[in-house]
């Protein structure tokens, strides 16, 4: 039987591809994360188990073939029109931007010429790359960490892109929402990129528990504070924080007395240590627990820092590992 | 002697009617091609200040009673519901509906090739390739206007004039 995500997130694209990647074996569709499509080259599956190229037949192999389906210039100005339902000129913001995100919390990266004007890219021209990322839905992934939400403070996820940091977000709120632990919790999920829900007409398309607010495609600093106002969270929730609008925004949440749960790219503890925005948030107690998560296989946890309330670290070098 | 009168009648209206009908035809292109480049306005208005999605465009044509006359939409409209890519569908419609719309192979072509441009780049880039379609309808927008009144003229006549005809040697 088909993997329903892998089916879903291939959907859009044009008959070309979408037949080999049909055909396509169970076991492959389930691992696949990422389908790499670059200009010139071989069409990419990578997984937890590596990377796979993929024939025009469906058959996949381990190292590039002559049979292997590369991907032509004209084969990817489909693939983006296909993507973008027919219509690129409604997601012009969003190609400038780097990415899109289909139904069903998918994210496409977008990469080619950049059109820079007044040092931001305003457009991009002649593609030469895309990354079909696949969003998944594991009820469970953050099973190990759903004690966490009975902590005092909030839970930072931290780890390499494609560590499932987004998958067991979306698993621990569905957990604090559904009270897994127990309690019941009102969430206000901020989800700048359309990632942590795949909101489609306002219904998510992933499970967020029935005590879940979406706020989809709010900048996340932007969409904190209208949680905060409006909804009244007990936690909030986002993907991906990194800039000071988000930390201050993050900073005003606590004081109100609302946690939050949250990812950040960072694949150890010397990479939140270089980042002064993430030393200033563990300064001030924002989270009571760090959880680095790693990519053999995605999702598991690494490393777990653990602070004990009122505990403000200088030095995160000496904070306790559990 | 009464019946003969109603014959002859009936052969000048059906006469008549021939080349009304033929006549009408023709006006149905030159209707059918303004619709058109209107719909080519509206649609780079859509793309360049609204940003609409192609499909949501042409579900708010359907409504629009300007566009009554193009017969492609509801078909058109209905695939792209269906989230049929926008090139093939756009294709049938128009290679579907050119008869009733009195398209010659020509205009055909030239709208064809909104198949290609639609949905396919930015907005800027869209909007100079409608604008550049919409200059090669004028030249056929012009040669359906002088057809229409020319041939469509002689078409009355004739019509009128073989009803006339015929009732001649009818009698």
């Amino acid at each position: 039987m088909p993997h329903s995500s892998y089916i879903a997130a291939i959907e859009r694209l044009p008959a070309e591809i979408q037949t080999p990647l049909r055909a396509v074996g169970d076991e492959i569709q389930k691992q696949v994360m990422e389908i790499r499509l670059r200009c010139g080259q071989p069409l990419q599956l990578r997984g937890g188990h590596g990377t796979f190229y993929l024939s025009a037949g469906g058959a996949v192999s381990l190292a590039p073939r002559s049979d292997n389906l590369i991907v032509s210039r004209r084969l990817l100005s489909d693939c983006l029109r296909r993507i973008c339902e027919d219509s690129v000129h409604s997601y012009e913001r969003e190609l400038a931007a780097g990415f899109l995100t289909l139904s069903g919390g998918h994210r496409v990266g977008i990469v080619g010429k950049a059109v820079v004007q007044d040092d931001s890219v305003t457009a991009i021209r002649e593609i030469s790359g895309m990354n079909l990322r696949i969003a998944r839905q594991i009820e469970g992934a953050a099973a190990p960490l759903y004690p966490l939400l009975e902590q005092w403070g909030g839970i930072l996820l931290a780890g390499e892109p494609g560590s499932g940091k987004t998958t067991v977000l979306r698993d621990l709120i569905l957990a604090a929402s559904t009270g897994k632990t127990g309690r019941r919790y009102t969430v206000s999920a901020v989800d700048e990129r359309e990632e942590i829900g795949g909101a489609r007409y306002g219904e998510p398309q992933f499970r967020l528990g029935e005590t879940t607010d979406l706020l989809s495609g709010y900048p996340k600093a932007k969409g904190m504070e209208i949680a905060l106002r409006a909804m009244s969270p007990d936690w909030i929730a986002c993907d991906e924080i990194g800039n000071d609008d988000e930390a201050a925004q993050i900073l005003q949440s606590m004081h109100s007395g609302v946690r939050v749960m949250a990812t950040v790219h960072a694949g150890q503890r010397e990479d939140l240590v270089s980042r002064p925005l993430i030393r200033r948030l563990l300064g001030a107690g924002v989270f009571s627990s760090v959880v680095f998560l790693g990519k053999n296989p995605p999702g598991r946890c690494v490393d777990l820092i653990e602070l004990g309330k009122g505990e403000l670290p200088h030095d995160l070098e000496s904070l306790r590992l559990r | 002697m009464i019946w003969k009168v109603c014959g002859c009648v009936s052969l000048m209206i059906a006469g008549s009617l021939c080349g009304i009908w033929k006549a009408q035809q023709m006006d149905r292109r030159v209707q059918t091609l303004q619709a058109f480049e209107w719909l080519l306005k509206r649609i780079e208005a859509e793309i360049r200040y609204t940003r609409t999605p192609t499909a949501e465009i042409f579900a708010g044509f359907l409504a629009d009673p300007t566009f009554s006359k193009l017969s492609f939409l509801p078909e058109l409209a209905a695939s792209l519901r269906r989230a049929e890519p926008f090139a093939e569908a756009w294709e049938r419609a128009i290679c579907g509906a050119a008869p009733v719309m009195q398209w010659t192979k020509a205009d055909s072509r030239t709208a064809l090739l909104l198949g290609g441009i639609l949905g396919a780049a930015d907005a800027e880039s869209q909007s100079e390739a409608i604008a550049l379609l919409e200059a090669g309808l004028a030249a056929q927008q012009e040669e359906a206007k002088k057809n229409s009144q020319t041939l469509g003229r002689m078409y009355r006549s004739l019509g009128v004039l073989a009803g006339i005809g015929m009732a001649l040697l009818f009698v």
